[in-house]
């Protein structure tokens, strides 16, 4: 019995210990590139590596002066209109999908989850094209267009599956005292979504704010995001720019982090799409 | 009678903007490039396109160099998605004990998959940097070497999959944590009275209940390995050589550098229809465990 008692406590220990060693690994490289923004130039190429340095703001003055705000908006406006764009359309959606159930609503359904899998280099040539063709390149009605057809999908699928757990005879009380539609979807649909809506934002901006391939093709200087930025702004005359590259990535990652950080009960449920239910 | 008429333009009418969201910005661009792979065409010349059947299709499977760039694309994809899954699993029976701050380092552990494909890159980059980057110090200490592990095309490609694996191992270790945690209690607690061993617990009553979330999360992973395209191009660009270049980075030099718009579109439409074939394996692996 004490044998198997002193294996339980080693093993607890030894889990323990693995466990803080497993989340250092997997902290390490944003630590380090968010301990090297704030260092000197001489620190960042020390070797060996420093790792008690005097601290400096050094990057981010310089990054501030290189360019940060203005991709930094567009991130901004891109994600946050996107992202409102397609709640607005899919609530509709959602419900109508929900409630009316019209012809073929599984077929559609998955059809629009699905087009969230096709590689986006498929996608990016014909959206080249057309974006030239109707002068929708480099213009944020452009870019927001895009970026509400990437939350779509993902906002339809969470959206009809909490407007499916919300009880019918709600509705069907509103409808038979005379309300409309819309004032069914308004005021009786909408104040239960909360969570769901919550979850379609954390989710929305994760696609949005790091998306690169379409912003590198369809945008110019004054649509550049911030992914962008960062990829076309690593060489310099001297090199890598890395004093830019550091501070700005911090930067960039900060407001993402953040929002599922505060939010991530939300994060958690989205994410494993309702295959689990508790 | 006038009621179901309304409900029945209702219906439609807040479908409308979704499916002509889906329509424009989905449909229609893939039947483009569906189109435009049958066609010679390059986006600089301004000449309209000219119709070769099936040329660019034959062009690529007849040519050495695509097999290559698709044996890259797998070993990335399989590799990558393998080690994935195995510590994800790992860490899923590791962290679903008694450990003390367990929520604080879930919490950071979700920072990789959160934070941007092209930022993952740029870190990687920095510490694979060959003369001053930390993991070659590392190695310089441990073993006494010092690789060019981006700059060598043996290392390169597992270089950019152990950036793959960093950023997506603790996925597969939420999703798995998420789905032991719905292990029914009594059962465990039953099997527990029963003396049973623990790869009979495993087998019979973990395992089933599970199983659907996994499927799930290698399904994401692997369609989303097949899709990478920012962390590539970030860190190696395709190169050295072709070391990294798999097929979506061929699609984008095909298309956007050398202007060969028709070949290129022919070959994101072959990387699709893999895709498709994937998806479809694992959902009838998601049906069958439904099934039974």
């Amino acid at each position: 019995m004490t044998v198997s008692t002193k294996r339980r406590s080693i093993k607890k220990v030894v889990s323990q210990i693995v466990a803080v060693i497993v989340t250092i690994i997997f902290i390490f490289p944003v630590l380090w590139m968010v301990l090297t923004s704030f260092k000197y130039r001489v620190d960042i190429f020390a070797m060996p590596p420093k790792w008690i340095f005097s601290p400096t703001l050094h990057s981010y003055l310089y990054t501030l002066q290189r360019g940060f705000w203005h991709p930094f908006m567009n991130s901004v406006i891109m994600s946050v209109s996107s992202i409102i764009l397609a709640m607005v359309i899919s609530i509709f959606a959602a419900y109508s999908f929900s409630r009316f159930k019209p012809a073929g609503t599984d077929t559609w359904m998955f059809l629009i989850l699905s087009s969230r899998m096709i590689p986006p280099v498929a996608a990016v040539i014909p959206m080249f094209l057309l974006y030239r063709l109707f002068h929708l390149g480099n213009t944020y009605i452009g870019m927001i267009m895009l970026y509400t057809m990437f939350s779509l999908p993902f906002a339809l699928w969470m959206l009809k599956g909490f407007i499916d757990q919300i009880p019918r005879e709600f509705d069907e009380a509103a409808l038979a005292d005379g309300a409309s539609v819309t004032h069914v979807v308004f005021d009786i649909i909408l104040p239960q979504l909360g969570p769901a809506l919550v979850a379609v934002a954390v989710f929305s901006i994760i696609f949005v704010w790091n998306e690169f391939l379409f912003a590198y093709i369809l945008t110019g200087k004054e649509t550049r995001t911030i992914p962008v930025q960062i990829a076309a702004g690593i060489y310099t005359e001297k090199g890598v720019d890395w004093e830019y590259i550091s501070a700005l990535s911090t930067l960039y990652i900060i407001p993402v982090l953040g929002v599922v950080f505060f939010l991530q009960k939300y994060f958690l449920r989205g994410l494993t799409f309702g295959t689990i239910r508790r | 009678m006038r009621k179901d008429h309304q409900e029945n333009f209702i219906k439609w009418f807040f479908i409308l903007p979704a499916l002509a969201f889906f329509f424009a910005w989905n449909i229609f661009p893939l039947l483009w490039v569906l189109g435009l792979s049958f066609h010679k065409y390059s986006i600089m010349t301004g000449r309209p396109p000219r119709f070769v059947g099936l040329e660019n299709y034959t062009r690529i499977f007849g040519d050495p160099y695509f097999w290559d760039r698709f044996r890259t694309t797998f070993t990335y994809v399989f590799v990558a998605v393998f080690f994935e899954f195995v510590i994800g699993f790992g860490l899923a029976l590791l962290f679903n004990q008694e450990i003390k701050g367990k929520k604080i380092m879930l919490t950071l552990m979700m920072a990789p998959m959160i934070i941007a494909p092209v930022a993952t890159g740029v870190f990687f980059r920095f510490m694979y940097e060959p003369t001053w980057g930390i993991f070659g110090y590392f190695l310089d200490k441990l073993v006494g070497l010092r690789p060019q592990f981006l700059q060598d095309s043996r290392l390169a490609l597992p270089s950019v999959i152990l950036a793959d694996i960093w950023m997506w191992s603790p996925f597969m270790l939420m999703m798995t944590l998420a789905g032991l945690q719905a292990v029914p209690d009594y059962l465990l607690e039953a099997a527990e009275v029963d003396r049973l061993s623990w790869w009979t617990k495993f087998r019979h009553i973990i395992l089933p209940t599970i199983k659907p979330v996994l499927v799930l999360a290698l399904l994401l992973r692997t369609i989303d390995a097949f899709r990478l395209f920012d962390k590539i191009f970030v860190m190696t660009g395709g190169g050295p050589g072709t070391a990294t270049e798999i097929i979506s980075m061929s699609v984008y030099r095909l298309a956007f550098l050398f202007f060969r718009t028709g070949r290129g579109s022919a070959l994101a439409i072959i990387l699709l229809v893999v895709a498709i074939i994937f998806t479809n394996i694992y959902l009838l692996l998601l049906r069958a465990g439904r099934k039974a």
